[in-house]
């Protein structure tokens, strides 16, 4: 195994391949950055470019793209309110608001130090316990996700405080409703109406741009008269600096440990993934926080940016276990990854490991190179990215509601879809003026699909029996987190019951 | 009436009202698999079962919400508002898509960004013409020449150029 | 038929020269990174540098489950000479299903490229150790055999999976199917216990095979595959169920003869060509050139097939 990652490192190092990193890590950023072109794209669009090269310089090119192209979907959940990829989401409840107050700079690096700590914690991880990792990979069955998936939804728990919890709840309801929309898996049409753009449901894409960074955007130009200049918060010499306090860093360490730890062990499990991942860790960290922090999830929290970050990362680094080790891609990410393993003539499986441990190495190595280069790539180009919010509102505003368009005419190429984005856009902003969060709703529409398919595979397979419940471990045991997680607050809204005579101030 | 509508948490829980409604009418409509027999766990149930909490969770805040007074009020949230400029700026993309197949990518993301300008009151039309040129060839470059997307060229570009293709 | 391609090319090259092959549009109906989109790729790429065509592009066309690009090749037809839309099996199933609108009768078959079968799995511990052994399990206790897909009912692998029970003669309609939303993840569903076979395309397969994590029960190829002799067709296990998961192009309505023709002697070329070879090497593929009127024939044998299994199992009426 040492000289496996002896000859790894040795590969990775040298000249051309950091070149290759960083070719690559810089195309990524910017190809992530366009919303509609994630990790998956991306990758796909490289391919045919690196043909030409030798494996380890293809594969390291690769490995660039890909975390450029993760860092640069939270560059732009965090300027301007647009997670082009799921697990992106949850950066942007925390990011976004940090960018809004004038901490841009801050907000970014804090995003790339835990992307970092997250990959390096998991790449750790990877190497410790590889071998045992295949067998956790697949110990989970659609009862246990299913459990997961109602796991992930306490996380709405985030956006519940004060009174809203009625709404947050109406609102996940709302996400999932959206979710049934186009084929089930019994192969029913449902809510298309046939209409063939129907057919494969909403886009997540779509339905994000729209709830997310259009009617943001849209928010904006209707509170403010669109007066010529940047809202005036964001004139602070601050916007562009990076500097994280010495309290500050110890505030978001525990968390950064706590988020790659869980990310890492989601990550492994072929049918949950970075997305879930995420979700957890955010609301796994407001959970943990003392109250006064509590308050804080949804604004502009550090905890609140820096876990679902960190867990993203971790989780990608960690579906590459079932990649790696059983040749199962559980995402479309490690799946688009597959292809590009197979065409450099690599077969991924249990017998990388055993047979060919430098290729195993190499391909894990470069992956985290990938990660160190991008850290160092990207922390001095953060200053100059932050800037962006300095654009006059009134050049900013289109521009962004341009490349949100662009982002989903890219996915689908259909015009159809950006006249329902239109329309999903300014239902968005009117559940915004009447204060209803519509975080909850993309949570619910990101994890609705999921929670019906393992549901019904696990009726399906226990003959309509919902025994799963209570007669397989795994699912039981979260669910009894999942009822512990909801009871907490649910006691803590009963105690402070009196609100509902005194509503606080709006909020937001 | 108008002054019980004059609440924000109320027309919210109404809107989804009225859609967990609309929706619970056409997931009883959804057809059946005819060949999946004895399964309990239909195409309807999560729909129908969504759909009724909805109801349910509707009624409960516009119940709860009559409890609230003040701030809930919708006038003073949208007083102040500019709303033509928000107004054109929805209706300038609802333009976009609807010209996009027609005018091509490049005209009709031009004519998207520099429209868009102009409502927010950007007057130098130089500046705003290049901003627009300079993003919209920067983007359609790098899509079609660096990373191989194809970008239909659009109905107007073929009827002048007579191409196929 | 794969034996009929040295003569057919021979022919093919004679009739060759004098046709300069400009440029072919790929018109994909599903997204970057799938497998309609890695095929029409790597056939876009080793005829561009084998040379047998100057340019290439590709048009991602992905919606309704294929049923965009479909309209979109057809509303469309007039500018779309240059036009090679890439195509499988499940486009005869969501026609027949109604999934689709129109059908490969409103576009013009050029030729099917390459070829998967379906491939019926178990994991390596499994107490079934050939198909005979699955029957008898089914027959005692049809609820108890859980059989995995990568796709919704009525879609390929549930089809392949209907058509190895009833050819065996059992009741397919008490089939249990699960159906997951990739094959990766039906690959999970199996190797995690839930489910005892898996139904699956075969090049998906033989990677997790060749590395002893899976079994390959039997494959609904017609004969042994030259590349897995080891593995056993139903056919030869006494179940006669063959179903062949062709990729191939189509070309838009109104295409003239001879440019079906240069498309197919195009094709026909790319087979002798080093760069398509190494494709196909790392992407697991298995030639299978049908042309022309045997493609339709071909197409329309399988749409019968298609359209009685479909009716038995009750998916049509």
């Amino acid at each position: 195994m040492i000289d496996g990652i002896i000859t790894g490192l040795y590969t990775a190092f040298s000249p051309i391949n950091l070149m290759m990193v960083l070719l690559g890590c810089f195309a990524g950023t910017f190809i992530g950055m366009l919303p509609g072109l994630g990790p998956v794209s991306a990758i796909a669009l490289m391919i045919p470019i690196t043909y030409g090269l030798d494996p380890a310089s293809g594969l390291i090119l690769i490995a660039g793209v890909y975390y450029g192209a993760v860092f640069g979907g939270s560059t732009s959940a965090i300027l301007i309110n647009a997670p082009g990829v799921s697990g992106a989401v949850a950066t942007a409840f925390d990011g976004y608001p940090l960018a809004q107050s004038g901490r841009a700079g801050k907000a970014l690096a804090i995003a790339a130090y835990s992307s970092f700590a997250g990959g390096t914690i998991g790449a750790v991880l990877l190497l410790v316990f590889v071998p045992i990792l295949a067998k956790v990979s697949l110990s989970f069955q659609s009862a246990d996700y299913f459990a997961l998936m109602l796991f992930g939804c306490t996380a709405i728990a985030a956006f519940s405080g004060k009174g809203q919890v009625l709404k947050a709840i109406l609102m996940t309801l709302l996400g999932l409703m959206l979710a049934t929309v186009g084929e089930d898996p019994s192969g029913i049409q449902r809510f298309t109406f046939g209409n063939a753009d129907l057919y494969d449901g909403i886009s997540f894409l779509l339905l994000s741009m729209a709830t997310f960074a259009l009617a943001e955007a849209l928010i904006v130009i209707l509170k403010n008269a669109g007066g010529s200049a940047p809202a005036s918060n964001l004139h602070s010499s601050s916007l562009g600096s990076l500097s994280v306090s010495r309290e500050e860093r110890n505030d978001i360490a525990p968390a950064v440990a706590r988020s790659s730890i869980l990310g890492f062990f989601v990550g492994i499990l072929p049918g949950a993934g970075a997305t879930i991942a995420s979700f957890l860790a955010y609301g796994m960290e407001r959970n943990l926080a003392p109250d006064d922090k509590q308050d804080e999830f949804g604004r502009g929290s550090y905890r609140g940016l820096a876990a679902p970050e960190t867990a993203n990362n971790a989780a990608s680094t960690g579906s590459f276990v079932p990649l790696l080790t059983l040749g199962i891609p559980g995402s479309a990410t490690t799946a688009v990854m597959l292809g590009a393993l197979l065409s450099y003539g690599v077969q991924p499986g249990p017998r990388l490991y055993i047979d060919n441990p430098a290729v195993f190495w190499s391909v894990i190595i470069s992956m985290y190179v990938g990660n160190i280069v991008l850290l160092v790539l990207n922390l001095p180009l953060i200053p100059y990215i932050s800037k962006l919010l300095r654009v006059p509102r009134q050049l900013l505003t289109p521009i962004i509601l341009f490349f949100s368009l662009m982002g989903v005419y890219l996915v689908s190429f259909n015009t159809v879809d950006l006249t329902m984005m239109v329309v999903i856009g300014v239902i968005a902003v009117v559940f915004r003026v009447l204060d209803y969060p519509l975080a909850p709703l993309l949570l619910g529409f990101i994890l609705g699909g999921m929670l019906e398919d393992n549901l019904r595979r696990a009726l399906l397979i226990w003959d309509g029996s919902f025994a799963f419940l209570w007669q397989r471990p795994i699912t039981l045991t979260i669910m009894i987190i999942t009822l512990l997680t909801l009871m907490v607050p649910m006691v803590s809204t009963l105690r402070g019951g009196r609100r509902f005579r005194h509503p606080d101030t709006m909020s937001e | 009436m108008m002054y019980l509508l004059n609440n924000k948490d109320r027309v919210g829980s109404l809107l989804i009202l009225v859609f967990a409604i609309v929706y619970l009418k056409y997931a009883l409509g959804l057809p059946l698999d005819p060949t999946a027999g004895d399964d309990s766990f239909n195409a309807r149930t999560l729909p129908v079962g969504l759909s009724i909490a909805a109801i349910a969770f509707a009624l409960l805040e516009l119940i709860v919400s009559t409890r609230r007074a003040g701030d809930g009020r919708i006038n003073a949230a949208v007083q102040g508002f500019s709303w033509l400029p928000t107004l054109l700026l929805v209706l300038s993309m609802a333009v976009y898509a609807f010209v996009f197949d027609s005018l091509g990518f490049i005209l009709a993301s031009y004519l998207f960004l520099h429209s868009g300008f102009l409502i927010l009151g950007e007057r130098r039309l130089l500046l705003s013409a290049t901003v627009a040129l300079a993003l919209v060839m920067f983007l359609w470059s790098m899509l079609t020449q660096a990373f191989g997307i194809y970008l239909d060229s659009g109905d107007l570009f073929r009827f002048l150029a007579g191409l196929s293709n | 038929m794969k034996c009929r391609i040295p003569a057919l090319l021979l022919v093919l090259v004679l009739a060759g020269p004098g046709f300069a092959a400009e440029r072919i549009h790929f018109l994909i109906p599903g997204g970057a990174g799938g497998g309609w989109d890695a095929t029409a790729r790597g056939v876009g790429e080793a005829l561009a540098r084998a040379g047998a065509i100057d340019a290439s592009s590709y048009e991602n066309l992905s919606g309704g489950g294929g049923a965009r690009a479909l309209s979109h090749l057809i509303e469309t037809a007039d500018r779309q000479q240059n036009t090679l839309m890439i195509s499988s099996s499940p486009i005869i199933l969501r026609s027949l299903r109604k999934i689709y609108p129109q059908s490969y009768h409103d576009i013009v078959p050029v030729a099917s490229v390459v070829v998967d079968y379906g491939a019926l799995v178990v994991r390596v511990d499994s107490l079934y150790l050939k198909w005979q052994d699955v029957v008898d399990d089914f027959s005692n206790n049809p609820r108890g055999v859980n059989v995995a897909g990568g796709s919704s009912r009525a879609s390929t692998d549930h089809i392949v999976a209907a058509l190895a029970f009833q050819k065996s003669g059992l009741d397919a309609r008490q089939l249990k199917y699960i159906p997951y939303n990739a094959g990766a993840h039906a690959m999970v569903g199996l190797l995690s216990g839930e489910t005892q076979i898996l139904s699956t395309g075969l090049s998906e397969a033989i990677a997790l095979a060749d590395q002893g994590e899976v079994r390959i029960l039997a494959t609904t190829a017609p004969e042994r595959l030259e590349r897995v002799p080891d593995i056993p067709t139903l056919t030869e296990q006494g179940v006669p169920a063959v179903f062949s998961n062709w990729r191939g192009f189509f070309a838009a309505p109104g295409t003239t003869d001879t440019q079906r023709l240069q498309f197919e002697r195009i094709l026909a070329g790319m087979y002798e060509t080093e760069e398509w070879q190494s494709v196909r090497e790392s992407r697991g593929w298995t030639d299978f050139f049908v042309a022309g009127d045997d493609f339709v024939a071909f197409l329309n044998q399988q749409e019968q097939e298609m359209s009685a299994l479909l009716q038995e199992l009750g998916f049509l009426n």
